[in-house]
């Protein structure tokens, strides 16, 4: 299927221009991009149920929407969004539906019919759903028995528009998978619009990225990922970070100048969870000293936070020593997150070391303190670090006084902090 | 229930032609009844008396099994539950266009006052023009509901019309045209019914062919477009279809209400599918069951007065639509 300089759009609305794009049987094209951009409409217009402005989508050489529709309704099949008024339907009888464009009039199915539903039904894995009402189906199992309906058209092209969209988690990635297994196992080029990015990422043999007009297409999720005008379209601001390595979203904090700032000594994933909680109870955070190819670095970067790096396996050098103690020295507080410690890391000791020394208070975070360190206090979560527990405090007793509770003296004292 | 659907409604058909001739002011064997449909010779009263009845049976029979069919496939068409000849005015317009004709045919010597394959043309012309309007509508009103008080309203300006055009005409005319305003089987007549006859029957047989389309369909237009559907073609088909079983019925017995609508609920309710390849065919049936019933009930309830059908239809209908309404959209 060939898309060739496509003008798409509904009457004199102009959607999308100058869409260039080629789907290769047993292939994955992921098209994602903000609501609203294009994507259905791009679909729609591919899957020749819309007619383009302008250019042509052709099948070995032929114009898909000039097709007849039972011709073209074999070559492609379609799964819109939009849950279908058939609630006394039987699963059975939907996906015997998808043989539509095989039947004669009175769409009595054949032996070779009821082979290829039964075939989409194992191949989606809904044989066992067979007798049921589409009333008593779960979102997830609806959307596998509309993509048996579509794949009983026995289709080259699979378009599915946000398939995964009102599914919950779990059927979410089960859709995925079949979407993968389809183009992978069974040939079928599929394409399919969602508004989940990393899902797309994870799953896609190609990205085709809509947004404020026009489309860009990325032979592979990783080269939509070094792109900043991939990631400039799903941003909030500069807000948002994808990380090349794991495919994640990340958030930054905002950063307040005002907010009480607090220094993570951390290493091989035992700082993000701290990060995490100390963002949430508002602090600005920093990290240090991490080599840059431990996670914890990567972590930290992706959410935005200050951080004193290291070269990979290279021990912690003086110069990244003084740096992080300078910051520590100015934080309100310190936390230490017990992380295994190497020749390589060993400079993160000597840090607290120096800290402690300097008569600056070391909080130990951690599930249990994981080995002694003196002058370390440990207190295990970050919200028995008394900084912390005195915030919580009085933010407890200030809503004891929007409800309108009686509160204590001493504690409407406290809520003065 | 499915397999067993379409013989019981078979036989409580044939039960309701019996009862049909059998009931009535003069009270007939049954066994004479049964001679009388099956062409052996009865003597005396009985003959005439069968032979009134079994027209009218016949009437209702045809009139009944059109709009349960043409009700089946308005209410997938338009997915609508309320949908139905009489409430979408189809029937009226079928009503106005057969008056007009009849009225300039008569008028201008072009055709003689019963020419049913005539009216029928023109019946069919006139309910495929008022579809077409309320299919152009349906895009304009997105609510089932908006839609249907557009095809009341459709419905009372053909009355009217029709109205205008009897009250204008002189009196010979609408002596001919009355009973087909006011929809009620007691003026069938065999010269009348057997023209139409094969006309029904063949436009009975073809709404079977505009099952599969209407099947697709309820998977949504665009769906349906992928699936191999023409839409425009299949609403075409459909809208034809129904017009022609709508007139039908309409030059036989006048515009009947409800029947259209009562019957594919009743279907749908028994059978619990949505296949229309099932529900047009059974709602055919069912209605010609619940015409003759009706008409039963129309000349037994205040004998000997006789109600017109539509006032028995009514009844059932009218609660019905209530029904439908505050299942689907409730009390707020």
């Amino acid at each position: 299927m060939r898309a060739r300089d496509l003008r798409i759009g509904y009457g004199r609305r102009v959607v999308l221009e100058d869409v260039s794009l080629e789907i290769e049987p047993g292939t994955l094209t992921l098209v994602v991009g903000p609501n609203a951009a294009g994507k259905s409409t791009l679909l729609r217009s591919l899957a020749g149920i819309l007619r383009p402005l302008g250019g042509s989508v052709l099948i070995d050489g032929r114009e898909v929407h000039r097709m007849r529709s039972r011709e073209r309704a074999r070559s492609i099949g379609v799964v819109l969004t939009g849950r279908p008024q058939l609630s006394e339907m039987t699963v059975e009888e939907v996906v015997g539906m998808g043989r539509y464009p095989w039947t004669g009039a009175l769409h009595i199915l054949s032996r070779r019919d009821r082979e290829v539903v039964e075939w989409a039904m194992e191949v989606t894995g809904t044989s066992h759903l067979r007798g049921r009402r589409i009333s008593e189906l779960s979102d997830g199992q609806l959307q596998r028995v509309l993509i048996a309906r579509a794949l009983a058209q026995e289709p080259r092209y699979l378009i599915l528009d946000e398939p995964t969209t009102h599914l919950d988690a779990p059927s979410r990635i089960e859709v995925m998978r079949l979407l993968r297994d389809l183009a992978h196992g069974h040939g079928v080029a599929v394409v399919a619009s969602t508004h989940e990015l990393e899902l797309a990422l994870r799953f896609a043999d190609r990205v085709v990225m809509v947004s404020s007009g026009s489309m860009k297409v990325y032979e592979r999720p990783e080269e939509a990922v070094q792109d900043p005008e991939f990631l400039k379209a799903f941003s909030v601001g500069d807000a948002v970070t994808l990380s090349p390595v794991t495919l994640s979203l990340e958030v930054m904090a905002r950063r307040d100048e005002g907010a009480p700032r607090a220094f993570v000594v951390s290493g091989a994933g035992t700082g993000p969870p701290v990060f995490r909680a100390l963002l949430r109870r508002g602090f600005s955070v920093a990290a240090g000293v991490l080599h840059r190819n431990d996670v914890d670095y990567h972590v930290a970067t992706s959410l935005g936070l200050e951080v004193v790096g290291e070269r990979p396996y290279f021990p912690i050098s003086d110069e990244a020593l003084r740096a992080a103690v300078e910051l520590a020295a100015s934080s309100d507080l310190i936390v230490f997150t017990y992380p295994p410690i190497g020749p390589l890391n060993s400079g993160n000791l000597r840090l607290v070391e120096e800290l402690v020394e300097r008569g600056l208070e070391v909080y130990g975070v951690g599930a249990d303190e994981a080995y002694g360190v003196p002058g370390v206090r440990f207190v295990g979560s970050v919200d028995e670090v008394p900084l912390i527990r005195e915030r919580r405090i009085s933010v407890a007793a200030r809503r004891g006084v929007w409800s309108g509770t009686r509160c204590t003296s001493s504690s409407r004292t406290s809520s003065a902090f | 229930m499915r397999a067993f659907a379409l013989p019981l409604l078979l036989a409580s058909l044939l039960a309701s032609v019996l009862a049909s001739t059998a009931i009535g002011s003069v009270r007939v064997p049954l066994d004479t009844v049964v001679k009388g449909l099956l062409g052996i010779r009865v003597e005396g009263l009985a003959s005439t008396v069968i032979d009134l009845r079994l027209v009218r049976t016949v009437a209702a029979l045809l009139s009944g099994a059109s709009l349960g069919a043409a009700g089946a496939i308005l209410q997938s068409l338009f997915r609508n539950p309320l949908a139905d000849p009489f409430v979408l005015g189809i029937s009226s317009g079928s009503s106005l266009a057969i008056a007009a004709t009849l009225i300039a045919g008569t008028g201008l010597g072009l055709i003689s006052s019963y020419d049913p394959q005539a009216l029928y043309v023109a019946g069919a012309l006139g309910a495929f023009a008022v579809s077409l309007a309320v299919v152009a509508l349906s895009s304009l009103v997105r609510s089932s509901l908006g839609l249907v008080l557009v095809g009341v309203m459709l419905g009372y300006l053909a009355s009217g019309l029709t109205t205008l055009l009897v009250v204008t005409s002189d009196a010979e005319r609408i002596r001919a045209f009355t009973f087909w305003t006011l929809g009620t089987f007691s003026a069938s007549k065999w010269s009348v019914l057997t023209p139409v006859l094969p006309l029904a029957l063949a436009s009975l047989i073809a709404s079977s062919f505009v099952a599969k389309p209407l099947n697709a369909l309820l998977f949504g237009e665009e769906s349906a477009a992928s699936m191999g559907v023409s839409l425009r073609a299949s609403r075409v088909g459909a809208v034809a279809v129904s017009a022609s079983l709508v007139s039908a019925s309409v030059v036989v017995s006048g515009p009947v209400g409800f029947i259209g609508l009562a019957a594919p609920h009743a279907v749908r309710l028994l059978l619990r599918s949505e296949d229309n390849r099932v529900i047009v065919p059974l709602s055919a049936v069912f209605g010609a069951n619940l015409a003759i019933l009706s008409d039963v009930a129309a000349r037994t309830l205040l004998s000997p007065i006789e109600l017109p059908v539509t006032a028995i239809t009514s009844l059932f209908g009218a609660p019905t639509i209530v029904l439908l309404v505050l299942r689907r959209w409730g009390f707020r």
